[in-house]
């Protein structure tokens, strides 16, 4: 599997997803600046990592979704290349249209940084077929846009379609936390209606190793792995 | 040369967390005549076009290509001599 991991002005979370998939899973990992453009035919999945990309200015997401780079991102995406965004990556792909609906402002106005508990709703798609549907997860969740918003007609396609893939069920360590983002319809991942994209706000990545404390992060990328290389687990 | 002057402002029914934060601290300052605040985005925009009909039009492809969100933003805008 070849991956792609793209970096914009801002991205932090580049190295953690370059990481597993290079350490962890031993795959093949490539940065590719959004100055820079590639053909589908380069990769197998383009990651778009989390971090306050291009300074959040304008709207989270919105700069980064006029990048050069993200031309290649969008023939990729059309020629069922895999796209996983993650936070910002979300965020961009929303910008971008290739997701849709936006991210408004945490309902509290803060920035929130802790672990929350997801349920996969959805887990036939090549991001969740390693975890059961319905199974609650926790990850890290860390932003200050995370509340999705779409028109009612986009929600009620989204729930129809069955395109949710994750929502939140709990915030804080022990998930009985006030829900500080507020996201329409608890929406913490999304996919487009082919399937190939999804975005996320909470970041797998951050917990896809023993030594952080938490692997439930670890399955949404061997669960890529597995969609490429089919009946195998790791 | 114009310049646009460009506001843009959350669509009816979005919520918007700053304008509800505001709100109460300027109740707390005695402002009882206000009754409402909401918050916005101001761009100005400096635009070499012939006429204006041809600046209103850049205006309108930029706001709709990257400074406004059309899922949740409106927006307004006048043109001026710069």
């Amino acid at each position: 599997m070849r991956c792609a991991v793209i970096q914009f002005a801002g991205s932090s979370g580049d190295g953690d997803c370059c990481h597993v998939f290079k350490n962890i899973l031993g795959q093949s990992a490539d940065y590719v600046f959004h100055k820079e453009t590639f053909k589908p035919a380069d990769f197998d999945i383009v990651v778009l990592p989390g971090g306050a990309s291009h300074g959040d200015y304008l709207r989270p997401g919105a700069l980064a979704a006029h990048t050069k780079v993200m031309e290649s991102v969008k023939e990729a995406a059309n020629s069922g290349k895999l796209i996983l965004g993650i936070g910002n990556g979300f965020q961009i792909l929303l910008e971008a249209g290739l997701l849709p609906g936006t991210m408004l402002i945490n309902k509290d106005i803060k920035f929130y940084a802790d672990e929350v508990l997801v349920k996969v709703e959805n887990n036939a798609t090549p991001f969740t077929n390693l975890y059961k549907k319905d199974e609650v997860i926790r990850l890290i969740l860390s932003c200050k846009y995370g509340s999705y918003f779409a028109d009612a007609k986009t929600i009620e396609q989204l729930k129809s379609q069955n395109k949710i893939v994750l929502t939140y069920c709990g915030f804080g360590k022990n998930g009985d936390e006030e829900d500080p983002v507020a996201s329409m319809e608890n929406i913490a991942a999304i996919a487009n209606q082919e399937g190939n994209i999804l975005g996320l706000m909470p970041h797998p990545e951050r917990c896809a190793e023993e030594i952080l404390g938490n692997t439930d992060g670890l399955r949404m990328f061997q669960s890529i792995l597995q969609y490429f290389e089919g009946g195998k687990t790791l | 040369m114009l310049v646009a002057k460009i506001f843009t402002f959350p669509k009816a029914g979005v919520l918007d967390p700053q304008g509800s934060a505001v709100k109460p601290v300027i109740s707390n300052l005695g402002f009882t005549s206000v009754k409402d605040i909401q918050t916005g985005k101001y761009f100005e925009v400096k635009i070499d076009a012939c006429d204006v009909a041809e600046a209103r039009k850049t205006v309108q492809e930029l706001c709709s290509k990257v400074l406004v969100n059309p899922v949740v933003e409106d927006y307004e805008f006048e043109i001026l001599e710069a």
